[in-house]
């Protein structure tokens, strides 16, 4: 997700109190409109993103990344010192499984692929086809639980609504 | 931004179009795009004694732009004056204006063409969606839109003076070039770097394709991007993307099926992908190479990405940014998995090598 549920949020009722707001002349709309924003306000600090898709990152993610260095070290290949220094890190402690460290999670996990790249020459073709799969394999399990979450059909009405009224 | 009728604006369209007695009859801002702010002005003076009403066309820099935060619009002005000595349908411009003291940001003129621009439904999800329902028309249209097509990838950009665009160096400098454009704005929307980014950046420098030539490419060439009367294209709009690089770029991107459920059976809604080869190839006399396009597939699949992501910047970034675009910005979940497929695509296709 590029952006946090929480600066949704807040991008969201900024933009219903400051910019359209002053552009419903109805009372009775606008005062809707700011009920809405008082509630999404109140709601800001009390939603959190769901634990367990980020937990979910996390663990896929992890494992991902061990595999991957795994696999470049049994061909002679060298991993990034602090690729190997964060799965060093993962081994002797427990993680906070948060937000900022799945954003480290990535981050490795982009650092394990560039690796993988650069020592891809060192991998016969079915294991470097096996390698690609696991990548592959870790990044469609996210991304098709995402899409799974995602609503098209409130999306495709929010743009009608917009080609009604241009 | 001053208003677009206030009396020093007024003041400055006076001398610019050496007018007299000039008014704003009519002023309209076209909330379609996203990134450039482009308004329609009807005006009414006197020149050398005679009345005169003309509407013109004003493109401005946006304040921050769903594309990026440092818009030139001076590149469209002088892509769009230097195409005025060709073939291609495109609007007249008439003068470019750099002083951001003027409207707030720098900004270009150009003639207004009557027309209607046929834009396709947020998302079509039936595979033989008609834009354009009457057959006479679209084959005409068609037809239009790919000799358009062609006379852009055939244009002498080097007469024409446009290589200040950019060369790409030979080889595979024309993929590379395109692959490290869109990562950078990837990297430039400000969400650090994702693995789907990494794997994909990785598979596409693994498998950068040589360029035969280097041509002038539109970069948002569709449906949506063109005005049409009568049944004739008139002007090809949008050149926000325009760069040097390989025609395969802008034939991946119509291929792309922008807007509508994929496979869909009518390239940019407006003709079938077994009649746009051989149109395109006997309007252009350019090859289509099919191996190539595979590449080109994978980067219009990371464009559609990199686009999601500098919304999604953009509206972060931007207080005052229309909703709309955060709706846009959701869609990086559609173009992700749309990523992720065509790079199975190819996995699955290099099984047993």
């Amino acid at each position: 997700m590029f952006i946090s549920t929480e600066e949704y949020l807040h991008r969201i009722t900024h933009a219903l109190e400051h910019v359209i707001a002053p552009l419903i002349e109805s009372d009775y709309g606008r005062g809707q409109l700011l009920a809405a924003v008082f509630l999404l306000d109140q709601l800001t600090d009390r939603i959190e993103y769901k634990a367990e898709l980020i937990q979910q990152e996390i663990e896929t993610g992890c494992e991902t990344i061990r595999k991957i260095v795994d696999a470049i070290e049994e061909r002679g290949g060298e991993a990034p010192g602090d690729l190997k220094a964060f799965l060093g890190e993962i081994d002797r402690e427990s993680c906070a499984q948060d937000l900022a460290f799945r954003s480290r999670c990535d981050e490795m996990l982009c650092s394990a692929i560039d690796s993988f790249y650069a020592n891809r020459k060192k991998f016969d073709p079915a294991s470097a086809h096996a390698v690609e799969g696991l990548i592959l394999g870790h990044l469609t399990q996210i991304a098709s639980r995402d899409l799974g979450m995602f609503k098209p059909s409130t999306s495709q009405k929010l743009l009608q609504s917009r080609g009604e009224s241009s | 931004m001053p208003a677009l009728d206030d009396p020093g604006t007024v003041t400055y369209l006076s001398e610019k179009l050496d007018a007299e007695a000039l008014s704003v009859t009519n002023v309209w801002k076209n909330l379609e795009g996203w990134s450039m702010e482009t308004y329609s002005l009807g005006l009414s003076y006197r020149k050398a004694g005679r009345p005169v009403e003309q509407d013109i066309i004003i493109r401005k820099a946006p304040e921050i732009g769903l594309m990026d935060d440092n818009y030139d619009v001076s590149i469209e002005y002088r892509v769009l004056s230097a195409l005025d000595r060709t073939e291609v349908a495109i609007p007249k411009t008439l003068w470019y204006e750099p002083d951001p003291a003027v409207l707030g940001q720098p900004f270009y003129v150009m003639e207004k063409v009557e027309g209607d621009i046929p834009f396709p439904p947020p998302i079509s999800f039936d595979p033989d969606f008609r834009l354009i329902p009457d057959d006479e028309e679209r084959k005409s249209l068609a037809d239009d839109f790919v000799r358009n097509l062609a006379l852009i990838h055939t244009a002498d950009w080097r007469s024409l003076g446009l290589d200040f665009l950019g060369v790409p160096g030979p080889g595979t400098g024309v993929a590379r070039a395109a692959v490290e454009f869109w990562e950078d704005r990837i990297t430039r929307a400000g969400f650090g770097r994702k693995p789907v980014v990494a794997y994909a950046a990785n598979w596409l420098k693994d498998n950068l394709v040589e360029n035969d030539r280097v041509s002038l490419i539109h970069g948002d060439y569709r449906s949506g991007n063109y005005i049409k009367r009568n049944g004739r294209i008139l002007a090809i709009l949008d050149w926000e993307l325009v760069h040097l690089g390989d025609p395969l770029d802008d034939i991946a991107y119509i291929m792309g099926a922008w807007r509508s459920a994929q496979p869909h059976n009518w390239l940019s809604h407006l003709l079938p992908e077994e009649e746009f080869f051989p149109l395109y190839e006997e309007a252009s006399g350019i090859k289509i190479d099919m191996d190539k396009l595979e590449f080109y597939h994978m980067l219009h699949k990371f464009k559609s990405f990199g686009i999601g992501a500098t919304a999604a910047g953009a509206w972060r970034a931007r207080h005052d940014l229309d909703l709309r675009i955060g709706v846009f910005s959701m869609t990086h979940y559609i173009s992700t998995f749309a990523l992720l497929t065509e790079l199975y695509k190819h996995h699955s296709a290099g099984e047993g090598d």
